[in-house]
């Protein structure tokens, strides 16, 4: 008969705690980076309007 | 330690190739959604606006008709000796100068004039992405010329008269009148140098036929780049 050696299931959790904290560490980036960065990035970058800067002054 | 230290190393790694990949898709891959787009619009403008000159029996839109967001507002082309430079096809250019507009091609001021307006025709469009409608609009020069065809099917002329490189907080360059000629004026504005919206390059070009009435509203330049999304 075969198992676990003591210990084992303690290990299994951590690694498949670390495996789901990261595929939320790598979703929540992914978001961020479409949601925000990139569209700034390309703002900063690509922009060939007039005024934006004003535009977006407090008023 | 040495696992934190791959652990950083590998991040810097990841992180370098998602700002190639970036990069890639601006450069290349945002040039086939505006081609796309482009070939819809010239689809849409073909069944709706006439050859020029306008014919009685065709179908013309009103010259006060509301025009979308987005929808083709004109065709523009520019000629050097009869051959065309800049673009070899015609760009047709959107109603509205949002970023998300102008991946469509260029984008029309909406508070500027119409095309052959007596005000100014103004119009934004990219300079290195999204198909780079402007790319070497810095190749114009004295002579050459920027045709504008409208939704009634009209041809403008308009000869080129100068450019220059200004801040992007100058807005007074798609005001009614930024040449100081008192001429019905076209103004090009697409970012300077290519990568970059550090600066803003201004092509500026007058009207060579008699006008029509302007459709400005007396909006200011502060008003014209408030209202870029009509």
């Amino acid at each position: 008969m075969t198992g676990s050696p003591p210990g084992d299931t303690g290990r299994g959790g951590v690694r498949w705690l670390k495996a789901v904290l990261l595929s939320v560490l790598i979703v929540v980036a992914v978001v961020v980076l479409f949601t925000w960065v990139f569209p700034w990035v390309e703002e900063l970058t690509q922009d060939p309007t007039m005024g934006v800067q004003l535009v977006r002054l407090p008023r | 330690m040495s696992r934190v230290v791959r652990s950083v190393g590998w991040l810097l790694v990841v992180s370098g190739a998602v700002v190639l990949l970036y990069v890639v898709y601006l450069l290349w891959f945002t040039g086939f959604e505006t081609e796309r787009a482009q070939r819809e619009l010239e689809r849409t403008w073909a069944l709706t606006v006439p050859d020029a000159p306008v014919a009685g029996e065709v179908d013309v839109a009103p010259e006060d008709e509301e025009i979308e967001l987005g929808e083709a507002v004109a065709a523009v082309w520019f000629e050097r000796d009869g051959e065309p430079i800049v673009s070899d096809e015609p760009l047709f250019v959107v109603s509205g100068a949002t970023l998300e507009l102008l991946r469509s091609g260029p984008g029309h001021y909406p508070l500027s004039d119409r095309p052959g307006g007596a005000g100014n025709f103004a119009v934004a469009g990219h300079r290195t992405t999204y198909g780079a409608p402007f790319w070497s609009v810095n190749q114009l020069t004295e002579g050459d010329t920027i045709h504008v065809v409208d939704r009634q099917g009209r041809e403008w002329t308009y000869g080129y008269r100068e450019q220059r490189v200004v801040a992007p907080t100058d807005v007074w360059v798609v005001g009614a009148d930024p040449l100081g000629s008192g001429e019905p004026t076209i103004t090009l504005t697409t970012c300077h140098p290519r990568g970059s919206a550090a600066e803003r390059l201004i092509v500026w070009g007058e009207l060579l036929d008699a006008p029509i009435a302007s459709t400005a509203t007396g909006a200011t330049p502060q008003e014209i780049v408030g209202e870029v999304e009509g």
